[in-house]
Order: structure tokens, then C-alpha cells, then sequence
């Protein structure tokens, strides 16, 4: 959740810090986001959010979960009109200040000496007013910050003034598409499409269109991309403004392969679970099927961890898709009926084999299966299904 | 309830954004061709290359020859994974699931799993979109799936051939009084 104003954002980070990493974690992210936007702010970290501008005094002020009541105790007064909804503080901050400046007068110089005042003394001394700041200040009052939920296109904005050539205007939109990226990381999207629209001092905007075969959300391919999409593009009128937009999204899939998205990284994610499963289930039973020449099906492909496309050696027509590992003992059922297929007789070499198949289809079930007799063991065995 | 006819041309609009469909015939063994012409038919339609399909199961394997023969799955694409038991099977599935690093699943067990795992896979193949198609003779609870049918028609359990492989002309019969002891060759 959170709640964006001028110059202000709050995140509540209660629901979700374990599920993001920890507190730390979301700080560092915090700290790069605000790089990438070049906005360094003062970094508040609080027990409630309702407390984070009265601490809002240093670039950095970050407390330890459960010791916040500590320190706002040791605040000054000062700091008691920035207490409480964000937008409340925006409206009533003057009434607050003059407030404040009463209490002063009166001697209180600290945030404490007005957190030990009791309700009635708040309200017969400073009014509603008082008795807001107080229900914030003690916790009666909490904050609910709403979800985000962001509609605005994602767009951003180029000065041209500097731009006279393709290489300038390459140099500005990396900055931008760093920031792009960002912004479509915090959304979990991927860009599709983008809209170049180049505001020229002779009135007539050009509009460019770059649909994306490859989604893509990374600064560096993306400019890449953008380079050779604009390499002929030739602007007559000095420009003045060029916005980029993402006009069109997917939702953020990780691990896709794809020729952009980190495929070297992803290639090796594949290659570390097919090991572990080698390891698991053994050799012989993981991996991509490499075509042998065999005429026993079972010794027609291997498991491989990378293979080359090839082509059958042999292939009978009436062999099944797919095939029993090992074969199966199985029984005839009395009404089936046996079509023939082929006989495989193997050398002393190979061990000798002697198999002939047959298709097996019986009148209650029109399924058929691929079986064979075996001459050596004298016993039926299922090899195979259609 | 979708017609059966080119029901795989169908599969793979319902897995668009990931899921589980379960496709059951009364044998139980039809669907492996029914699967591949899923794969096929998404194939045929998806630019780029091809992604990365993954079969998984524990009584055996598709016929990697006459998988290759059709030209359109590319078999450096098309990871098997033969597991010793079903609930191995089921295991490997939702590892697979989890990576995210394929589009299609096709997992074909002997025998169902508890259904807090089957919404467990439902939830890993929505989040990664990932398509899971379940080829298996037990029906599944229906709530975890997106679409699941019995095939009741061969020749679209058999898309994947075009048609049945065995010739009418070489057709015969042999009726087995007794299948211990009689030997087809006798």
C-alpha cells in the first residue's frame, strides 16, 4: 500500500516485509529507486506511518522496529504538526503551527509534555485540534493507506533542446529508459509497444510506432532496438520535446527463455534442474531424446542433456507414439484380436532378441496397444500405446 | 461443454495465461497423441522459437522417432522425464511448474494425487503461466482445472497421425483360447 503526494511517498511495509526480503532489502530498493529518479530525499522508517514526517528532520532516520515511541518522545514540539494523515497536515498546517506556538507559551517544549496531558486537558486547553493530534499521536488514530493501483500509461518526457543528431538523442533516451524500466519493474509488466512522439518547433508532432516482437522491459536491449528502429529518421524543424510511451504491456512472466530475456541465465537454470534430476531418477531416464540407429525401439533414442535435431534412421509405420519403459508383462484378453506389425530379430552381439509385434485391439475397448511375444522368455509383453 | 472437434486446436486458448486441463479417454492410453497435437497446434501458431515443453511420467516415454518424423516438435526442445512412481511424477511436476522455465507440462501418472497438491500445481501454473496438461484415466476434482474432457472419439484421441497407423489390408484376427499357452507365430 501506499500513497503518493508532491514530493512524498509512504509505504506501509508491515504486511509485506518478510515476503519482500526484510526491511533491509526494501530500503536498498528504496534508496536505487529514488537514484534512478534522481530525487535523494530524506528515508524515514518508522513503527507507523502516521509518525514518519514529525522524523522526517534528516536525510536518513531510520529506527528500530518497536523503539519509535522512544524517540518521538524526545522530539521537540516543533515536529507535532506533522503528525498524523498526510493530507490532514497538508490542509491544517498552519492552524497546527499557531498551535503549537500557544503550547509553547505555555511551557511545553517537547513532544512528551504534550503526550502526558490527559484527554480532558487536551480539550479544554486546545481544543478539537488537540485532541486530533493526540488520538494520532498515542496510536487511538491509524493510518490506512490505500493500494496502489497505477492506470497512467507509463511515459516519459525528453527536453530537446540538446537533441541536434541521432547520437544525442540515443545519449538522453538511455537515462529515460532506465527510468522506463524501473517503472515497468514496479508494475510487473513488460513493454510490447512504444510510441515515440517528436514535438518539432514547426508544429507538426511526429509520431512513431515500434510494436515489439520480443517483450521486452531491460534499458539496454530496448536502446538497442530503439537505435535500429530510428536509424533512418530524419526530423526537418529543430525539436523541441520528444515524449516515449509504452502504449502497449504484457504482464512480467520470469524465466521465459527467450533471445533477450537473460537466455544464458535461464539456459543454465535448465541445465542445473535436468542435472539434479539426472542425479535423482538416474541418467538413462532424464534429459532430450538423441536419435540412435536401432532398430529396437527402446535403443532407437537415448536421454542427453543437449542434443542436435536429426532424423529417423528407421521408423516402422505401425509403431505406436508412445512406449512402455520397460515393457510391461501383459495378457491377451480372449477377444482380442492381433494384427501383425513387424518381427525384430537382433544379433548375438546385442543380445540376442527375438520379438514379434503385433496391434491389439479387442471389441470392448477400441483402444489399441502394441504388444510383442517374446520367443526367448516365451511371454507376452505391452510395448507401446497409440 | 466445447465440441470435441479439433479440441487440440482448442487446448491451447484455454492454457493461454497457464492452468490445468485434463484429458482422460476410457482406455486411458489415447491422449499421448491428443497432447502432442496440443503441442503441435500451439507450435504452428506461436512466433519465435519454439518454447520449452517438458513430459513427465511413470510407466514410459513418447516415441522420440515418430515424434521427430512430424517435423514440428523439435526434440532439443522437448525434455522427458521418466520418474519410478506417480506421486514422483506429481512431485517433478510442480518443481517443473515452479521454475517457470516451461511452457508446456505434460504429466501423465498412473494414478491421481491429493487435491491440495492439485491446487497447489493450479496455483504454481496460473502464477507462471505455464499450461499443464493432465493425461491420466482418474478424474481429477474439477475445480482446480480449467477445462477437462473424456475423449470418445478415436480419431481425434489419434490427430496426431492424421489417421489410425494400421493399415485395413493387413488386418487379422486371431482369436486366443487360451492366451498362456498359445503362441501368435502358431
Amino acid at each position: 500500500m501506499f500513497l503518493p503526494l508532491d514530493n512524498t511517498l509512504y509505504l506501509d511495509i508491515g504486511q509485506t516485509e518478510k515476503l519482500l526480503g526484510g526491511e533491509q532489502k526494501i530500503l536498498s530498493t528504496f534508496e536505487n529507486l529514488t537514484h534512478t529518479f534522481e530525487s535523494p530525499g530524506s528515508t524515514v522508517l518508522v513503527d507507523r506511518p502516521e509518525w514518519a514526517q514529525m522524523f522526517a528532520t534528516q536525510e536518513k532516520n531510520i529506527l528500530d522496529s518497536g523503539k519509535s515511541l522512544n524517540a518521538l518522545m524526545r522530539l521537540p514540539i516543533d515536529r507535532l504538526p506533522f503528525c498524523g494523515d498526510p493530507i490532514s497536515i497538508e490542509e491544517e498546517l498552519s492552524e497546527r503551527k499557531k498551535l503549537v506556538s500557544f503550547m509553547k507559551r505555555v511551557g511545553m517544549y517537547g513532544v512528551k509534555d504534550f503526550f502526558q496531558l490527559n484527554t480532558q486537558s487536551i480539550n479544554r486547553r486546545f481544543g478539537k485540534m488537540g485532541i486530533d493530534l493526540s488520538d494520532w499521536l498515542t496510536g487511538k488514530r491509524s493510518l490506512t493507506l490505500p493500494l496502489v493501483n497505477p492506470f497512467e500509461p507509463i511515459q516519459e518526457s525528453i527536453d530537446g533542446e540538446e537533441i541536434f543528431e541521432m547520437d544525442s538523442l540515443l545519449f538522453c533516451l538511455r537515462k529515460t529508459l532506465i527510468k522506463m524500466e524501473t517503472r515497468l519493474q514496479g508494475r510487473a509488466l513488460i513493454a510490447k509497444e512504444l510510441k515515440f512522439q517528436f514535438h518539432l518547433a514547426s508544429h507538426m508532432p511526429l509520431l512513431k510506432t515500434l510494436p515489439l516482437s520480443e517483450p521486452l522491459r531491460e534499458a539496454s536491449p530496448l536502446l538497442k532496438v530503439i537505435q535500429e528502429f530510428l536509424r533512418n529518421l530524419q526530423w526537418q524543424s529543430p525539436l523541441q520535446r520528444l515524449e516515449v510511451t509504452v502504449s502497449d504491456t504484457i504482464p512480467y512472466a520470469p524465466g521465459q527463455l527467450s533471445l533477450w530475456d537473460q537466455t544464458e541465465n535461464q539456459k543454465q537454470d535448465l541445465l542445473n534442474f535436468v542435472d539434479r534430476w539426472r542425479s535423482r531418477y538416474g541418467d538413462n531416464h532424464v534429459g532430450f531424446a538423441q536419435l540412435q540407429p536401432s532398430y529396437l525401439p527402446e535403443k532407437s533414442f537415448s536421454l542427453a542433456t543437449e542434443v542436435a535435431e536429426s532424423t529417423p534412421d528407421y521408423i516402422h509405420p505401425a509403431r505406436p507414439l508412445f512406449i512402455f519403459s520397460p515393457p510391461q508383462p501383459y495378457f491377451p484378453p480372449k477377444n482380442a484380436r492381433l494384427i501383425p506389425s513387424e518381427k525384430l530379430v537382433t544379433e548375438w552381439w546385442e543380445g540376442p532378441t527375438v520379438r514379434e509385434y503385433f496391434t491389439v485391439t479387442t471389441d470392448s475397448d477400441h483402444r489399441p496397444l502394441w504388444v510383442f511375444w517374446d520367443e526367448n522368455k516365451q511371454q507376452w509383453f505391452l510395448h507401446g500405446s497409440f | 461443454m466445447l465440441s470435441q472437434s479439433k479440441l487440440y486446436e482448442k487446448v491451447p486458448q484455454i492454457l493461454e495465461r497457464g492452468g490445468l486441463v485434463q484429458i482422460r479417454t476410457a482406455g486411458g492410453q489415447c491422449a499421448t497423441g491428443f497432447a502432442l497435437a496440443c503441442l503441435k497446434s500451439f507450435l504452428n501458431s506461436a512466433p519465435g522459437p519454439p518454447p520449452l515443453s517438458l513430459w513427465i511420467s511413470d510407466e514410459g516415454l513418447p516415441y522420440a522417432p515418430l515424434v521427430s518424423q512430424q517435423g514440428q516438435i523439435p526434440l532439443s526442445r522437448f525434455l522427458y522425464v521418466k520418474v519410478p512412481s506417480a506421486n514422483e511424477a506429481w512431485k517433478v511436476g510442480i518443481e517443473a511448474t515452479q521454475t517457470s522455465l516451461f511452457a508446456w507440462i505434460f504429466l501423465r501418472p498412473t494414478k491421481g494425487c491429493p487435491v491440495p497438491l492439485l491446487r497447489k500445481l493450479q496455483l504454481c501454473s496460473e502464477r507462471t503461466q505455464t499450461r499443464l496438461l493432465l493425461l491420466m484415466k482418474e478424474a481429477l476434482p474439477h475445480w482446480p482445472l480449467k477445462f477437462s474432457t473424456e475423449l470418445t472419439n478415436d480419431k481425434e484421441a489419434h490427430s496426431f497421425f492424421g489417421q489410425f497407423p494400421v493399415s485395413e489390408d493387413t488386418e487379422r484376427s486371431l482369436l486366443l483360447p487360451d492366451t498362456q499357452s498359445v503362441s501368435p507365430t502358431g
